[in-house]
């Protein structure tokens, strides 16, 4: 029986150690924070679109919040290119808003939410 | 991105990715190295250190490249074990390069093997004559194997027509101040007899020794975290920073 339970273990430890690296290595954004994304970049198109740039940026804000929610789970699984794009968007986002311009923030919008479906595995 | 963070948790996945893996692919790619293996475990040494470092990709498809690897080597392994034919056309065979004192040239033509890395081989493995050996083989893995003349071989009991006791192997009953009792309880002794030998040698406890073994016939070798030099040998030749 002790036998048993010792061979059990030998198998178990290397399959549960590759599962976590696998798990890791394959996280990627819940379905909620998927649909809050979703959301928000939706919300902040419309906006721009209506000239609403402070609510615009509201919703920036609150895509921000989802990302770096997100961040510290996928950081491990992504290239760092990858993280460092979503953020670059983000903050060109924020330059056309302040300066109002329609075309560059819907243009970076739309960067932004490629860079997004880019997380997908 | 933390990348330190980033660094240490793949590097600990390459890891101990690499270390169930090479467990899995078994000893023989340590000892029994054929040029192919070696360059195959280099490659897959490559891909865990570009699991772990690479920042420019994800991890998973290094990760998928190692599995990749680490299965073929696996499957050729178990191919090679099953079919014979295989396994000769995968690794080779051994190459006799002096068959009764004569250098086989064709054969050393064939595998593009100089005299003079015969003759290294040949030093390397003891023969500083070629006059005193009868068969050499190189291996598939590329060392030299060689059997020398009768005539300059060491002498061994047989030959004096000596009987000598088998020779046993030892088990260890005591590492590092640990009593290994699993090995106690194979040679069917106890705790008692041990501390007893101990105490015969002025060896108050378990934890006072390195290392204990005893073999076959009872012969106990015990040596102690103090060792009783009464002339130490320095060989260094040169007084350095240490």
């Amino acid at each position: 029986m002790k036998n048993g339970v010792i061979k059990v273990t030998a198998y178990a430890i290397p399959i549960i150690i590759l599962a976590l690296a696998i798990f890791i290595m394959t996280m990627q954004p819940t379905r909620m924070e998927k649909q809050q994304f979703a959301h928000h970049i939706q919300g902040m198109e419309t906006h721009i679109k209506a000239e609403e740039w402070d609510n615009a940026l509201n919703e920036l804000q609150g895509l921000e919040e989802v990302f770096y929610q997100v961040r510290p789970r996928i950081q491990f699984s992504l290239e760092r290119g990858e993280i460092n794009d979503i953020e670059l968007s983000f903050a060109r986002i924020k330059g056309y808003l302040k300066a109002k311009d329609e075309a560059g923030a819907l243009v970076s919008t739309l960067e932004a939410r490629l860079h997004w479906l880019h997380l997908d595995h | 991105m933390n990348e330190a963070l980033v660094v240490l948790v793949r590097g600990l996945i390459g890891f101990f990715s690499l270390l169930i893996f090479a467990r899995m692919m078994g000893k023989q790619q340590i000892s029994q190295l054929t040029f192919f293996d070696y360059i195959l475990g280099i490659s897959i040494g490559s891909i865990a250190a570009s699991l772990t470092t690479d920042l420019t990709s994800r991890a998973w498809p290094h990760f998928v490249g190692l599995v990749t690897w680490s299965a073929c080597v696996l499957l050729l392994q178990i191919i090679t074990v099953k079919w014979r034919y295989a396994s000769k056309y995968v690794d080779g065979e051994p190459v006799v390069l002096i068959m009764n004192g004569q250098i086989m040239e064709q054969a050393m033509k064939k595998i593009r093997y100089r005299i003079t890395d015969l003759q290294e081989q040949l030093r390397n493995a003891g023969a500083f004559n070629i006059n005193e050996v009868q068969i050499a083989i190189l291996e598939t893995d590329g060392q030299l194997s060689v059997l020398k003349m009768p005539a300059y071989q060491p002498v061994t009991p047989h030959d004096l027509k000596l009987s000598v006791q088998p020779i046993s192997m030892s088990s260890e009953l005591i590492y590092d101040g640990v009593v290994v009792d699993h090995n106690l309880q194979q040679r069917n002794l106890s705790r008692e007899w041990l501390n007893q030998q101990l105490a015969n040698n002025n060896i108050a406890s378990p934890s006072e020794v390195f290392l204990a073994t005893v073999d076959d016939y009872g012969t106990l070798f015990i040596d102690t975290y103090r060792d009783h030099l009464t002339k130490f040998v320095n060989i260094s030749d040169y007084p350095g920073p240490y």
